[in-house]
C-alpha cells in the first residue's frame, strides 16, 4: 500500500548520503582531487611496469638462452607512461566524465556547460594534466577550486556521487523524500 | 417446646444477643415446664412475644411493613401483641406465685396413682403433642408444597402485570450498583479468560472491510509521510544495497571532503580572505539543471505540484 502511495506520489529515492547531498555539484577541492589524481597515477605506473615487464618476457620468450633483462632508460617509462595517461584520461573523461580515481573519490569532469567533454576537450586536457600535473595546485588558492587546466579550458571537476552515466548531476527534486526529511 | 423452637428460629441472625437472650429463655421455659402442662407452655410464648419486641426486631418488622405498605396490618398485629401481653403478665405473676402449690398438684394429676402409666393424663397429653406435631408437619409440608407449586406461576402472573423494569429503573441506582459490580471484579480479567477473543476479532474482522474502513477513514498519504519520515527509508534502501566495500568508500569521500574543506579553510584564513569560497556550480549547468528539472515535472502527475518546486517558480 505504501509502495503504491509512493508510486503515485512519484516519490524518488535519493542514493546519494545525505551528509554528502549538500556537495554534489560543487567543485572538488585539493585533498579529493589529489587523492583521485594519486590513484590514476598509480594505475598508470602500474600500468607502465606491466609493459616492462611484458616485454621482458617476450625477449624471454623469443630468446631464451641469451636473455638479458631489457635496461631502458628512464626517459621512455615517461613517454610510456605519459601516452598511457592522455589516452586513459581522454577515454575516461571523453565517455563517462571520470577516470577510476575519480569514481573511487567520486567526483566527475564536466564542461563549462556542466556536461560532459568533447573528445577534443578531453584530449587537450589530458595532455595539459600529463605535461602539467603541478597546475592541479591552483585550486588551493583559487576561489573556485578551480586548476590551471580548468581555469584554461573552462572545466570543472564536481563532486557527484551519482552512479548514473549522465554528465548533469540532477539535485534532489523538491519531492524527494530525502530533501523533505532534511528541512 | 416447638414454640420456642420456632421462636428462636424467628430471630434474625443478625441479633446473636438476642438469640442467646431467647435460648436462655427456652432453657429456662424448658426446666419450669418440665412436665407442667400447656400452661407453661403459653406462658413461654408470651415470654417469646415480649422478648422479640426488641428495637432490632422492630426495626425489622417496620422495614417489611414498610416494603410491604401493610401499615394496618402491622398496627393490628402490635394491638394484638400489647393485649397478649398485658393480659399474660398478672397470668404469669400468678402463676409464679402459685407455682410451688399447683406444680406438686398439676403433677400428681398428671401422673395419678393407681392409674396404668399408659392412660395417665400425661401419657395421654404427650400422645395428643406427638399427634399435633404430625399434625402441624403435615400442615406445614402442605404448605410448603403448595407455595412451591404455585409460586412460581404467582410470580409470573404478579410480573406480566407489573413493570418490573420501570421500577427497577425508578427505585433502584443502577449507576451505584453497576460501579459496585466493575470494582469488585476484574473485568479484564474476567473477559480474557472467559471471552474466545480470537473469534470475536475473527467475526468482527470477517464482518467488516477493513481495506475499505481504512481507506475511508485514514490519511494513508499522511500516514505514509510520516512512517518514511520516521523510518528513513532512503537510508534503509541504500544501507541495503550497498556492502562493506561501499562503505569504505563513502567514508573515504567523505573524508576527503573535509580535508578540501580543512585546506581551503586554512588557506583563506592565511590570504586573509573574508568571503567564503564558491565552487557551486557554473551558472550555465543551473540553467541546465533547471531544464531537467522542468522536464521531469512535466512527467510528473499534475497534482504532485510543490509550492517549493524551485522549476514551477522559474
Amino acid at each position: 500500500m505504501i509502495g503504491q502511495l509512493m508510486s503515485e506520489r512519484q516519490v524518488r529515492v535519493d542514493p546519494i548520503p545525505r551528509e554528502a547531498r549538500p556537495y554534489q555539484g560543487n567543485r572538488a577541492g585539493v585533498v579529493t582531487r589529489t587523492a583521485a589524481g594519486g590513484i590514476d597515477y598509480a594505475i598508470i605506473v602500474i600500468a607502465t611496469l606491466s609493459t616492462y615487464a611484458s616485454y621482458g618476457v617476450f625477449v624471454f620468450l623469443l630468446n631464451p638462452r641469451g636473455v638479458q633483462w631489457p635496461t631502458w632508460p628512464f626517459f621512455v617509462f615517461l613517454i610510456i607512461g605519459f601516452v598511457y595517461m592522455v589516452t586513459y584520461l581522454t577515454l575516461a573523461w571523453a565517455t563517462t566524465g571520470r577516470t577510476y580515481g575519480a569514481r573511487v573519490l567520486g567526483v566527475r569532469v564536466v564542461n563549462f556547460r556542466g556536461n560532459k567533454v568533447s573528445w577534443p576537450s578531453a584530449l587537450v586536457r589530458a595532455a595539459f594534466c600529463a605535461v602539467f600535473p603541478v597546475g592541479l595546485y591552483l585550486c588551493i588558492v583559487n576561489r573556485g577550486n578551480r586548476s590551471v587546466q580548468d581555469v584554461v579550458l573552462r572545466t570543472s571537476v564536481i563532486h557527484d556521487w551519482s552512479s548514473h552515466h549522465r554528465a548533469d548531476v540532477t539535485p534532489p527534486p523538491p519531492e524527494s523524500l530525502d530533501e523533505e526529511s532534511t528541512r | 417446646m416447638n414454640l420456642a423452637a420456632s421462636t428462636s428460629r424467628a430471630i434474625p441472625p443478625s441479633s446473636p444477643s438476642r438469640h442467646q437472650d431467647v435460648a436462655v429463655e427456652s432453657r429456662d421455659e424448658a426446666s419450669s415446664s418440665q412436665g407442667s402442662g400447656d400452661q407453661a407452655t403459653g406462658d413461654v410464648s408470651s415470654r417469646a412475644l415480649v422478648s422479640l419486641r426488641t428495637p432490632e426486631t422492630n426495626s425489622t418488622v417496620r422495614s417489611l411493613s414498610d416494603s410491604l405498605v401493610v401499615a394496618g396490618l402491622t398496627q393490628a398485629m402490635d394491638t394484638t401483641l400489647g393485649v397478649v401481653v398485658v393480659v399474660s403478665k398478672p397470668l404469669i405473676a400468678v402463676g409464679q406465685w402459685l407455682e410451688p402449690v399447683v406444680m406438686p398438684l398439676l403433677h400428681a394429676a398428671a401422673h395419678p396413682p393407681l392409674v396404668p402409666a399408659g392412660l395417665s393424663p400425661a401419657a395421654m397429653l404427650t400422645r395428643l403433642r406427638r399427634a399435633g406435631t404430625t399434625a402441624r408437619n403435615e400442615l406445614v409440608n402442605g404448605v410448603d408444597t403448595e407455595v412451591r407449586t404455585r409460586a412460581t406461576p404467582l410470580a409470573k402472573a404478579v410480573l406480566e402485570r407489573v413493570d418490573t423494569t420501570a421500577i427497577v429503573l425508578e427505585a433502584v441506582d443502577l449507576k451505584a450498583i453497576v460501579t459496585a459490580a466493575l470494582d469488585s471484579i476484574d473485568l479484564t480479567d474476567t473477559v480474557v479468560s472467559r471471552v474466545d477473543l480470537e473469534r470475536v476479532v475473527t467475526a468482527a474482522l470477517d464482518a467488516m472491510d477493513l481495506t475499505a474502513l481504512v481507506r475511508d477513514r485514514v490519511d494513508l498519504a499522511a500516514l505514509a509521510d510520516e512512517v518514511i519520515e520516521d523510518v528513513d527509508l532512503p537510508e534503509i534502501i541504500r544501507e541495503s544495497s550497498t556492502g562493506v566495500a561501499s562503505d569504505v568508500v563513502r567514508g573515504a569521500r567523505m573524508g576527503a571532503i573535509a580535508g578540501d574543506d580543512i585546506v581551503a579553510k586554512w588557506v583563506d584564513r592565511v590570504l586573509l580572505r573574508r568571503r567564503a569560497r564558491r565552487t557551486d556550480v557554473p551558472h550555465e549547468r543551473q540553467e541546465i539543471l533547471a531544464d531537467d528539472q522542468a522536464t521531469d515535472e512535466t512527467v510528473r502527475e499534475p497534482s504532485a505540484a510543490d509550492p517549493n518546486d524551485r522549476s514551477a517558480h522559474e
